[in-house]
């Protein structure tokens, strides 16, 4: 697994597309894996364990804004699992 | 003259300064002594301090004068490009003395007259610095005619140098004198700036030689006084697609004043606009500029074209109040509704608004590499690429005909539009790429031109989105009464083509984007209502308003 991946998508849509996009996710989420592809460049992204959800809403004079952000760790890195380099404390 | 402390002074002696190295080196190949070779070699180290004391002096008083005048400004450029090419003659008289070292005999230059191009260059020199202190055209001109007069020598002893070596003469020494009669040339080169720089510095704007020349030879032709001293050249707008423009006027009393627009580009530019500017007089005299005078020289034409009075449609939105703008708007939208009445022809146009996109694609991705969209896919979520969705919507353009033609203006942006308060009259300038074509195109380049304005005030957003709403509703207006069906498929089409090669202007990348990300929207919407089967096809198609405004 590489250290840093990435996948961006920015486009303009009408509510009826923006859907395709939350049904496209949602059914991801069921079957435990969604792909993010951009030209020769993929991304499968696993989501499982504790997810954690934030959901921002904001409105401020003309422009509003709807921010879902799911984060979790990824199962390969278990957090109580041994530094490979010793750890030093001085 | 307005007057910086020393700067003038210093001027006057790096330009005597140079006169005299220029006699010093005739003098010393003559008799080339190294003791003269030191001599000379110190007076071009002071040419060098001067130049660089003069140039710091520029710079510190363009830093330090937050509130100069443009003509002060314009002044100093003047004296340090004047100043740095005093230098590089000086330069290339040392490069003289460098060549004579190579000669194995200095006396064979006897043979060739070098003596006629120093007197070109010395006695042009000893003209420069009072030509500065005068601000004198006709000195400006002398200075730049040094320059063919040495390329006129040149080609001589080239000439004359290559025939003797290819009849056996000495190499060695016809190539060292060939580079001292090139550096003759270079000199030439260097009188031409100094002289253009006192031409910029007296009108303030970048004017080249050849483009002075055809200016006053077109004013000739159409009667105007020639006198250049009575003259005010002002620049009043710097277009982007390369003529230079300015407008004249005559020192005269103000009931002989005539206005002019000197324009001066590439022969078929100039060609192209002026037989749209002939064609547009038969059609609707007054609407366009009347040509006054034209002329080919070379490579390049110049024309003299009348002066429309008024404000260009940007200024008046811009700065306009309400009750003047909506007279403005509803002259344009008169004027224009009139044009495409009197000019509207059945034959249908062939439109390429998908074309232009990948045109200018190389320009956009200069400034953006980015605004080029792979295909994506979040999920079973797919978005097209840049290329596919062009690619598709060609095929789509091909089916979607105007149903009439009519005399488009063909760069039709706000600043190509003047409108005149007093007569309350609109002029179409700049005609050079008008056609009979869909009018859809003027309409959307013309909406887009207000969308690009970079001002984010909201006051002033909401006139310019407002401004927008009127005149897309103003051609949807003429489609329906024209019984146009496709008129918002193709609208989509030539405003997604204006959005996206727009951003190459922009230097706000987030506003940028936002043309970017519209132009991508308008494609797709066309795609995706290719795919639909509406029952009536393209009639069915709607145009979503709001990626018109911002």
């Amino acid at each position: 697994m590489a250290a840093k991946e990435n996948f961006e998508y920015e486009a303009l849509h009408d509510a009826a597309s923006i859907g395709e996009y939350l049904k496209a996710l949602r059914k991801g989420m069921a079957k435990g894996e969604i792909r993010f592809a951009s030209g020769d460049d993929e991304m499968i992204l696993a989501p499982s364990g504790l997810l954690h959800l934030s959901v921002r809403a904001r409105r401020k004079g003309a422009d509003s804004t709807i921010q879902i952000k799911i984060m979790w760790k990824e199962p390969g890195s278990d957090p109580a699992a041994p530094d490979k380099e010793s750890l030093a404390i001085s | 003259m307005i007057l910086f402390d020393g700067l003038h002074e210093n001027f006057r002696f790096i330009a005597l300064e140079t006169h005299s190295l220029v006699n010093a080196t005739y003098e010393w190949m003559k008799n080339p002594t190294a003791a003269g070779h030191d001599r000379i070699t110190a007076r071009d180290d002071y040419v060098d301090n001067l130049k660089n004391t003069i140039e710091n002096q520029c710079y510190a008083l363009i830093g330090a004068g937050k509130n100069m005048r443009p003509d002060a400004i314009s002044e100093i450029r003047g004296i340090q490009i004047g100043a740095v090419n005093l230098e590089r003659i000086a330069d290339n008289c040392i490069n003289i003395l460098g060549q004579v070292a190579h000669l194995k005999d200095p006396a064979v230059l006897e043979n060739y007259n070098h003596a006629e191009c120093f007197s070109v260059i010395s006695n042009t020199i000893a003209g420069v610095a009072e030509a500065f202190e005068n601000r004198s055209f006709a000195d400006a001109l002398a200075i730049c005619r040094a320059e063919p007069e040495l390329d006129r020598l040149f080609k001589i002893y080239f000439d004359r140098i290559l025939a003797e070596m290819n009849s056996g003469g000495d190499s060695q020494t016809l190539l060292t004198i060939l580079f001292i009669f090139r550096y003759f040339e270079r000199m030439g080169d260097s009188l031409l700036n100094i002289g253009e720089a006192l031409i910029f510095s007296i009108l303030g704007q970048k004017i080249k030689i050849h483009q002075f020349e055809a200016l006053r030879q077109n004013l000739e032709e159409s009667g105007f006084d020639t006198s250049m001293a009575d003259m005010d050249l002002e620049a009043i707008l710097g277009t982007r697609s390369g003529c230079r423009v300015s407008r004249i006027e005559q020192g005269a009393t103000e009931e002989r004043r005539r206005d002019g627009i000197f324009k001066e580009g590439a022969i078929p530019k100039m060609r192209a606009e002026k037989a749209g500017l002939d064609r547009w007089a038969d059609l609707a005299p007054g609407l366009a500029p009347r040509v006054i005078s034209y002329r080919e020289t070379g490579e390049t034409a110049g024309m003299l074209i009348e002066f429309l009075p008024g404000h260009t449609f940007d200024e008046v939105l811009l700065n306009a109040d309400e009750a003047l703008l909506a007279r403005a708007t509803a002259a344009l939208k008169s004027t224009t509704g009139a044009v495409w009445t009197a000019t509207r022809t059945p034959e249908p146009p062939r439109i390429d608004y998908i074309e232009q996109i990948p045109a200018r694609l190389k320009d956009v991705r200069k400034v953006y590499p980015h605004f080029m969209r792979p295909e994506t896919a979040v999920g079973d979520a797919r978005s097209a690429s840049t290329q596919q969705l062009l690619d598709g919507c060609m095929e789509i353009q091909n089916a979607l005909a105007p149903p009439f033609s009519v005399l488009i203006h063909g760069d039709f942006n706000l600043n190509n539009i003047v409108y005149n308060p007093d007569s309350n009259k609109v002029h179409y300038i700049d005609l050079h790429r008008s056609a009979y074509a869909d009018y859809v195109q003027d309409m959307a380049v013309l909406i887009i031109s207000h969308f690009r304005i970079p001002v984010f005030k909201t006051r002033m957003r909401r006139r310019l989105n407002a401004q927008i709403r009127t005149l897309y509703d103003f051609a949807a207006t003429v489609a329906r009464e024209w019984d146009d069906r496709t008129f918002e498929s193709r609208m989509a089409l030539a405003l997604a083509r204006s959005f996206y090669t727009s951003t190459r202007f922009e230097l706000n990348e987030p506003f940028a984007r936002a043309m970017f990300l519209r132009a991508h929207f308008l494609l797709e919407r066309i795609a995706s209502h290719a795919g639909s089967h509406c029952e009536r096809g393209w009639e069915d198609f709607k145009l979503p308003e709001a990626a018109l405004y911002y």
